[in-house]
């Protein structure tokens, strides 16, 4: 395998670890806790893409927004319902945590109680050869998963920085008290989080379904890169999330290249424990 | 009656598995989603050896026990070191981990396919054959596992990992050193757990890796969080309760293509509903109400 | 009582994120010595216990006790060097009872080690009854005698920081640190845990007090070290204390 097609399979990788990492990190950052039912919403987006264009009928661009609304639907109702009820007893994270656990697993199972565990497919049933370049190839759901994650990342990026939600998200999540000392509806904000983070989530999903369809399990997974990707970048800075992920999709790809593909969880693992060890406060930050 | 045992013995698993669990989630505090990994090096450690060695009972409880305490160590020793968030994602990868190593490393675990023909337990040269002789071993097995449980808590060792739960600082100041007491602890659950493992292998005579995924370990942790987390009897109480109950949903009638989701969505329900009104579960001691941030 | 210099800090310097909390402070003591250590709020005696017993790290600066650098040691080797402290807030473990707590702070217990849990033998036996021992006695004399079996959740906030003391003795620490223990006691108690503070002199330990209460500073305290704005004011007898210009400058300004 080429050189290029190495790196190009990287960036592939990386920037749907980045678009899980950036909404893991962006609800991590708000609720402190750790959102296991991310995987899910993961899942759902894919799913809701299979319901609205094989099932209802829609074209494949009218699925994927109402997906993508449909995912932050999801995520607004998650806070809504279950997470700020918590917080509003004063649940600990730990609190927290198990309730996404649980949540996961009602939402895993129903996908499958659903749809069943068996692959489903969005792709057309033609198998795409991919554009060559550079001795590379490249298909057109590659391309476009790496031109969304860029662009979704880069209007999170600009989001947090220059609009007042944005501001609010970031002063909530450096000082909660403070932030509402000065006026910022925390509740609001993790509300928005949860809407966005899901929403980046539930396009990362799409985005996996379109270039190597889904199972109801495929979640899990996803998460634990985008989590990896999260801790080598830190929770606080999006630039940091894009290069772990980069960083973990090249350690991946080259990893496929040299042994072969089957230890890349354990690459992962791998990374994740050398991150832990020499980056003991990565991932809150410091 | 054969169902009626064969519902017992996967409870009498299920209290080894979640008893494990509680040392560390009970009595010390740490919330762990790796222990289905444990119960799977228990699992394949036994389906190896016996198939390939006819290796005793013993032999395998050993081995096993040895293997799953050195890699719980792998992830203890980076994370528990450092903060408590540390340890669930460092579980959660391990997690991840073993389910993709017992997936695609054919040649030692033959992959999706599975090790079946696992002969059964033998012990001493008494062959383990009756189901109700295996219910005996398994009985056997988890009151020593709850003995195990019951001395540490009340030993000057569970005393520490108790105050360590409850508040590391001060534990701290007392001049205990945190991270060795709570990395030994997760080592010596880990390798209790591979117990429960050993005992599934030899009793189901076939283990693939879809019995090891990261739901498995949820629900180990279900049942140690609605039994009632740092109590004895709790886990014991959580193993029977939601390993019998999906058993009720076979008994009205429901379809087995769907009870499998059907009896995970439950035990996800009860898990939800217990931390909204509950989270000290059905004899806990101890509702997870430190915060770690 | 020996006048060596036993513990010493010197130029201890801490910030946090630009703030200057401790500005070079360095002092000595020596063996049996009650140091009181007083100042306005804010004026870094916190953070000087939690730099002393090792929760936060220095910036720069050197402790010694007893001949051991302190500084970068984890806390909880600290605490084995012979440190303890108490916190300002008394933590205790709730769940457990109150005669555990004690027991928790007693050094080098063979019943801690995981295997000792199930190769227990009669030297180990004799070692736990004789540090319970140890610490009924320790609860009698702190009056604690007939709560000794109930959860230290049942206690009242005065109990507590007896508790806490007690538990601090129960180490057997050449130097306890105590962070107010004296503050929201109902008076009944005050004495009892001053008595408690003052019998620890000839026992050859030595304490340093956070104390708002001046009366209780004059009480126990053989010497006075006054803090302000995260430097070393005054350094001397109590009555110094009550007399120096700019001890009374930092109390009004």
């Amino acid at each position: 395998m080429a050189i290029v097609q190495i790196l190009l399979n990287a960036v592939i990788a990386a920037s749907l670890y980045a678009l899980v990492g950036a909404g893991f990190a962006l609800i991590f950052r708000t609720s402190k806790f750790f959102h296991f039912a991310h995987a899910a919403t993961f899942t759902a987006g894919a799913y809701l893409t299979y319901t609205f264009k094989q099932i209802v009928g829609l074209s494949l661009p009218i699925s994927v927004v109402f997906s993508l609304i449909g995912c932050g639907i999801v995520g607004l109702l998650m806070s809504r319902l279950l997470f700020l009820p918590l917080r509003r007893r004063g649940a600990s994270s730990l609190v927290l945590l198990l309730s996404s656990l649980g949540l996961y697993v009602i939402l895993q199972n129903s996908i499958s109680l659903i749809y069943g565990d068996h692959i489903k497919s969005i792709r057309d049933a033609k198998v795409v050869e991919g554009i060559p370049i550079f001795g590379a190839r490249i298909t057109e759901i590659q391309i476009a998963a790496i031109l969304g994650a860029a662009v979704l990342i880069f209007l999170l990026h600009t989001g947090l920085r220059y609009t007042g939600a944005g501001k609010a998200l970031r002063a909530v999540a450096s000082n909660p008290t403070l932030a509402k000392l000065v006026g910022v509806d925390s509740n609001l904000v993790v509300q928005l989080a949860f809407v966005a983070g899901s929403v980046l989530a539930g396009a990362a999903g799409i985005l996996v379904a379109l270039d190597i369809d889904m199972t109801p399990s495929m979640g899990m997974l996803m998460l634990m890169m985008g989590v990896v990707a999260v801790i080598i970048g830190g929770v606080r800075s999006l630039v940091g999330i894009a290069f772990g992920a980069l960083l973990l999709g090249a350690a991946q790809n080259l990893g496929t290249w040299l042994v072969s593909s089957q230890w890349q969880d354990a690459i992962a693992f791998a990374i994740l424990v050398v991150f832990l060890l020499v980056r003991p406060r990565g991932f809150v930050g410091g | 009656m054969q169902y009626l045992l064969h519902i017992l013995i996967l409870i009498g698993i299920y209290v080894i598995l979640s008893s494990s669990l509680n040392l560390v989630a009970g009595y010390a505090g740490l919330i762990s989603v790796a222990h289905a990994s444990f119960f799977a090096v228990g699992a394949y450690a036994a389906a190896l050896l016996s198939v390939h060695f006819g290796s005793p009972l013993i032999v395998n409880l050993l081995c096993a026990a040895l293997l799953a305490a050195l890699c719980s160590l792998l992830i203890g020793f980076p994370s528990l070191r450092i903060r408590d968030d540390y340890f669930v994602i460092a579980t959660f990868g391990f997690q991840v981990l073993t389910f993709s190593v017992l997936n695609n490393w054919v040649k030692l675990t033959r992959g999706p396919l599975g090790i079946p023909g696992i002969p059964r337990a033998s012990l001493f040269g008494w062959e383990v054959s009756s189901q109700f002789e295996f219910l005996v071993v398994v009985t056997v097995l988890s009151l020593a596992t709850i003995w195990c449980c019951k001395v540490i808590s009340e030993s000057p060792y569970g005393r520490v990992l108790k105050a360590i739960r409850e508040d590391e600082m001060f534990a701290t100041a007392a001049g205990k050193n945190v991270a060795a007491f709570k990395i030994s602890a997760f080592a010596f659950a880990g390798g209790l757990a591979s117990i429960g493992g050993v005992l599934y292998a030899h009793y189901i005579s076939f283990v693939d890796p879809s019995s090891f995924t990261v739901m498995e370990s949820i629900f180990i942790l279900s049942i140690v969080i609605i039994g009632g987390a740092g109590s004895l009897l709790g886990p014991v109480v959580g193993a029977v309760l939601l390993v019998s109950l999906p058993e009720a949903l076979r008994l009205i009638g429901l379809q087995s293509a769907i009870a499998a989701n059907v009896r995970q969505i439950l035990y996800g329900g009860l898990l939800l509903a217990f931390m909204l009104w509950r989270p000290r579960g059905l004899l806990g001691r101890f509702s997870f109400e430190k915060d770690v941030h | 009582m020996s006048t060596k210099v036993w513990f010493s800090v010197k130029d201890v310097r801490k910030s946090f994120g630009g703030v200057l909390a401790l500005d070079g402070v360095s002092f000595k003591l020596s063996r049996g010595e009650i140091l009181g250590l007083v100042g306005p709020n804010g004026a870094g005696k916190t953070t000087l216990f939690n730099v002393i017993s090792g929760f936060d790290a220095p910036d720069c600066g050197r402790i010694n006790l007893s001949g051991t650098e302190l500084v970068g040691l984890p806390p909880y080797l600290i605490a084995l060097a012979g440190l303890v402290r108490t916190f300002q807030v008394p933590r205790l473990i709730e769940n457990l009872t109150v005669i555990e707590n004690v027991l928790l702070f007693c050094k080098s217990q063979p019943g801690e080690r995981l295997r000792n849990v199930f190769f227990s033998n009669a030297r180990l036996k004799a070692f736990e009854t004789e540090i319970a021992e140890k610490a009924k006695d320790l609860l009698q004399k702190a009056g604690l005698g007939d709560k000794m079996l109930s959860p230290a959740s049942e206690l009242s906030y005065g109990q507590l920081k007896l508790l806490t003391i007690a538990c601090c003795i129960a180490s057997d620490s050449d130097l306890l640190l105590l962070d107010e223990p004296i503050a929201g006691v109902a008076p009944v108690m005050i004495d009892r845990i001053l008595e408690m503070i003052s019998d620890l002199r000839s026992a050859e330990k030595s304490v340093i007090l956070i104390e708002h209460n001046m009366d209780a500073i004059m009480h126990v305290c053989s010497r006075v070290l006054f803090l302000d704005v995260g430097s070393v004011v005054c350094d001397g007898v109590p009555s110094d204390i009550r007399s120096n210009s700019r001890v009374i400058d930092a109390y009004l300004r």
